[in-house]
């Protein structure tokens, strides 16, 4: 029993040698590039969004208006394959934390971090008025808010 | 090769993932999509018909809403963007329009949709929700008359009633909208079949949950799902509700051996029953995602399959489940 183990373990990690794919161009958004946003910027909103859902598209249009209001904004896409011919420079969806705080549960998902720890994930859209109302509470309740999350 | 052993060990070590009672679901058929549709979808009450948008191109420019006709798979262009509705009578559906630089609920009869396509024109259009997440119940249905309950959230959650004239077709609302459970902190709501109950993302409860509603637009929780569930569908009988759910603790299991594509994020099916309080699993895909479940009357559950392989045609799935 223990060799059958020793074997799946072997077979393991020459298959983990093996089975890379990497099946589109685009760049990938991961930890390590959240990692430098959240350093960079001492309030991040992450934006993740897919061509395949419409409404996330027009809030991706409208998130850009909150650059303007002390937000470092970061847009994301869907890391489907399918979207791969998809003529725009964003970068697909690879974050780690982000997929485990439930990114793709519906496009467009909105992360707001906050001196690096994730205040608000929000899943679907909400038009700017309703967004900038719910962020610039959460902003004004300041350490209040208990963050949900930091990446280590 | 590779794939094939890589997919096999993905499953194994992500049995712990599966531990969840699995639903008997039979595949009563498949019916592939030609384009790439985009993830959310609605059935008609018999699913007969499906509603979906065809993605154009990345700008949302040129995407269009399609009626598919399962039995046949003729497609036909309908109006409209995105979220096409059926509002479960047979005779109405309604769709976000864009009027005055706002997103309106525009009210279409079935039959004309059928025969005029994209070129029908609304028999009303309301004027006073915003459009956004919309979704439809049928409260009742008597030989004169339908009445429903449009939910949206374009400026926070809001409902309003309609009645129907079955003979004549003209429609009218029951009075002005009316705030929609406020004080909870509610996204991607859905409204039951029978237009009394919403399923929701409770932000705050950070779970998808089902809440009574009352006639005053006032709610109550009555089931918390303790996942995090995408857009809900309701049976009929109001028994069940469904959605998808992003796995995640396969990927983190592999992830130090396996190097699993970097797209292939895996979605599942799931079914809540609302009388043993239990989830059950509808789909076990070792990968790609099954989305957006939706409920006919007959009892089936359809959903829209997305392979992880993008030279794979999207399909649509009808389960019976037993």
């Amino acid at each position: 029993m223990r060799i059958l183990w020793i074997f799946l373990f072997g077979a393991l990690l020459l298959v983990g040698v093996r089975a890379r794919a990497t099946p589109c161009e685009r760049p990938a958004f991961g930890d390590q590039a959240l990692v430098a946003d959240l350093q960079a910027a001492s309030e991040l909103l992450v934006y993740v969004w897919s061509p395949l859902m419409p409404l996330s598209v027009v809030g991706r249009d409208e998130l850009l208006e909150f650059a303007h209001e002390g937000f470092a904004v970061r847009s994301v896409m869907d890391p489907s394959a399918r979207l791969c011919e998809v003529a725009t420079q964003e970068p697909r969806l690879n974050s780690g934390f982000l997929l485990a705080h439930s990114a793709l549960n519906h496009f467009p998902t909105l992360f707001y971090f906050r001196q690096g720890d994730l205040v608000l994930t929000l899943h679907g859209y909400e038009s700017s008025d309703r967004l900038r109302a719910r962020l610039m509470s959460l902003r004004e309740a300041g350490a209040v808010v208990a963050p949900k999350g930091s990446l280590p | 090769m590779n794939k094939l052993v890589a997919l096999l060990l993905i499953s194994l070590f992500g049995a712990p993932a599966f531990a969840m009672k699995v639903v008997n679901a039979r595949v009563l058929r498949e019916v592939p999509v030609e384009g790439i549709p985009s993830y959310f979808f609605k059935a008609s009450r018999d699913g007969r018909y499906l509603g979906y948008t065809l993605f154009r191109n990345n700008a949302s420019r040129g995407d269009q809403n399609h009626l598919l006709e399962l039995a046949t798979g003729v497609i036909k262009e309908i109006p409209g963007r995105f979220d096409p509705m059926f509002a479960h009578d047979d005779e109405t559906m309604v769709i976000p329009i864009t009027r005055n630089s706002k997103y309106t609920c525009a009210f279409y009869d079935f039959e004309n949709v059928l025969r005029e396509g994209r070129n029908a024109a609304p028999f009303h259009v309301d004027d006073e929700l915003v459009c956004v997440y919309q979704s439809i119940g049928l409260l009742g249905r008597t030989e004169g008359r339908s009445r429903f309950r449009l939910v949206s959230e374009g400026v926070g959650l809001k409902m309003r009633d309609f009645n129907r004239d079955r003979a004549s077709g003209v429609i009218a609302p029951v009075g002005p909208g009316k705030a929609l459970c406020s004080g909870f902190n509610l996204k991607l709501p859905m409204i039951s079949k029978d237009g009394r109950e919403l399923g929701a993302f409770d932000q705050d409860r950070n779970s998808s949950v089902i809440l009574s509603v009352a006639e005053d637009g006032t709610c109550t929780v009555k089931d918390v799902l303790k996942v995090w569930g995408g857009k809900m569908s309701f049976s009929y009988d109001g028994r069940y509700a469904a959605v998808h759910v992003f796995q995640r603790e396969d990927r983190r299991l592999v992830t130090e051996f396996v190097e699993v594509p970097d797209d292939d994020h895996v979605a599942n099916i799931q079914i809540f029953d609302r009388k043993t309080k239990r989830l059950r699993a509808v789909t076990q895909n070792p990968s790609g995602n099954s989305l957006y479940p939706e409920f006919t009357e007959q009892g089936t559950l359809i959903y829209i399959h997305h392979p992880v392989d993008k030279n794979q045609k999207v399909r649509f799935v009808e389960v019976k489940l037993d």
